[in-house]
């Protein structure tokens, strides 16, 4: 099982609401970032080192969906985390 | 460049103790000292934090050890760092290292120094516009604000009312114009309590994050001094504030002084904006969009990296622990400011 090919930077602090949704912040350009449950629950995976397929299937049981719309949201939101710079790709 | 030197704790009970140019002060539970080269750069503070609700402390009295020295110096600065780095503040500018943060304010140098030394020094500007008292206090602003951080405190600008005395608090967050000291007006008015009209402090307890009393008067311009008839307490109106000239300051605590509540837990948060409709009316705020507009209303939540984890899970915590609400000020507020109080708490919660 490979991993996401993504890592949080550490200049990238999150903080978690009661809905599951939350905000992340960047302290080198001091820009925030609303995120809702699917993009947290992504970040926090990211956070964890799970791999691609492990997120997707998280995806699917948490918010009962198809595989196809899993992946699809998980490479959107990694592919905004890394244009955002958010995170780095692994090593 | 560092600045090197005793922590706070070390020197909270050392060689502090028996100076005379070492003062202390206590402010929401936590102490802060302040330590001046002469009597001249120690008034300064003084007269500055007259103005809030720090209280002078005897050493004896003391318990814990100070939370964070201040030092102001009047000799040579050490030299800014010369980077790029930092952004730009108010006043001045900030530059930003691994472990400790450079404020240039109007000519005076403040090194907020790494964590886990708890110190902060603070070189007087000795420039004609430097020693301005504006641009002292802005100086010795910065620091405290800094200080108070690495306390564990973090200062925000919101209004705090109490609907009743059992009651948790609601907070008035806005920028300047958005109605918050017209209504904050109004509900002192209106019978409730209160803790300050736009200047406190959050702290994380076991309790919940808990708002404390900051500053010891209100600010109002003479417009709402007279449409809230807040003119008819002729003797707690005080002179206009140094820098923003539009504006009285108001001894809220001297006119009521039965509704001052020096510490509160909120229970919700109001956003409010005047808008042109003849009825005030809330709307809900989901979570993260509160949290938004907390971090908005809180630039240092994003610039002070040493502490900003932390602050930002005070706002956090504090938007997890009430409900938030978008207030849209009607014509009401102005034509009928007596319904108000009752309005509000008819369409809010209050966890």
């Amino acid at each position: 099982m490979t991993n996401s090919g993504f890592v949080p930077l550490k200049h990238i602090i999150v903080t978690q609401l009661d809905a599951g949704n939350g905000v992340l912040v960047d302290l080198n350009t001091k820009q925030y970032y609303q995120l809702n449950e699917t993009a947290m629950l992504i970040w926090r995976a990211l956070e964890n080192g799970h791999a691609f397929d492990q997120i997707v299937a998280e995806l699917m049981t948490v918010f009962t969906v198809d595989r196809e719309h899993a992946v699809a949201s998980t490479e959107r939101l990694l592919r905004k985390f890394h244009e955002r710079k958010l995170v780095r790709t692994a090593e | 460049m560092s600045v090197g030197g005793s922590t706070a704790r070390d020197r909270g009970r050392g060689d502090l103790s028996t100076s005379k140019l070492v003062e202390y002060y206590s402010v929401a539970d936590r102490i802060l000292c302040f330590k001046g080269v002469d009597e001249s750069v120690l008034n300064l503070a003084r007269k500055f934090l007259g103005g809030y609700y720090f209280t002078p402390i005897n050493l004896a009295e003391a318990g814990p050890p100070p939370a964070h020295l201040i030092e102001l110096h009047k000799n040579t600065p050490p030299a800014l760092p010369a980077t790029d780095s930092g952004f730009e503040i108010e006043d001045g500018h900030c530059f930003t290292s691994n472990d400790q943060i450079v404020l240039e304010v109007s000519g005076s140098t403040i090194v907020i120094g790494p964590p886990e030394l708890n110190r902060t020094d603070v070189w007087l500007s000795e420039s004609t516009p430097g020693r301005h008292q504006l641009a002292l206090n802005n100086v010795i602003l910065y620091a405290v604000q800094a200080a108070l951080r690495r306390a564990g405190l973090y200062q925000f600008h919101a209004g705090c009312v109490l609907p009743g005395n059992d009651s948790k608090a609601v907070l008035l967050v806005g920028d300047s114009g958005s109605g918050k000291s017209t209504l904050t007006a109004t509900l002192l008015l209106g019978g409730w309590n209160f803790v300050t009209d736009d200047n406190l402090l959050l702290a994380d307890s076991s309790a919940g994050i808990e708002a404390w009393a900051l500053r010891r008067y209100f600010t109002f311009d003479e417009a709402t001094l007279q449409n809230s008839n807040l003119t008819s307490f002729k003797q707690s109106i005080g002179g206009r504030v140094p820098g923003k000239a539009e504006k009285f300051r108001f001894y809220a605590r001297q006119a009521f002084p039965e509704k001052f509540v020096d510490t509160c837990l909120p229970g919700a948060i109001l956003f409010p904006t005047v808008t042109h409709e003849p009825k005030t009316r809330v709307e809900p705020l989901e979570q993260g969009d509160a949290l938004a507009r907390l971090i908005r209303q809180c630039p240092w939540a994003t610039c002070d990296a040493a502490v900003a984890p932390l602050h930002l899970q005070v706002l956090s915590k504090l938007v997890t622990q009430t409900r938030s609400y978008t207030l849209l000020a009607g014509r009401d507020v102005f034509d009928d400011p007596g319904s108000i109080p009752g309005l509000i708490a008819q369409q809010i919660e209050i966890p």
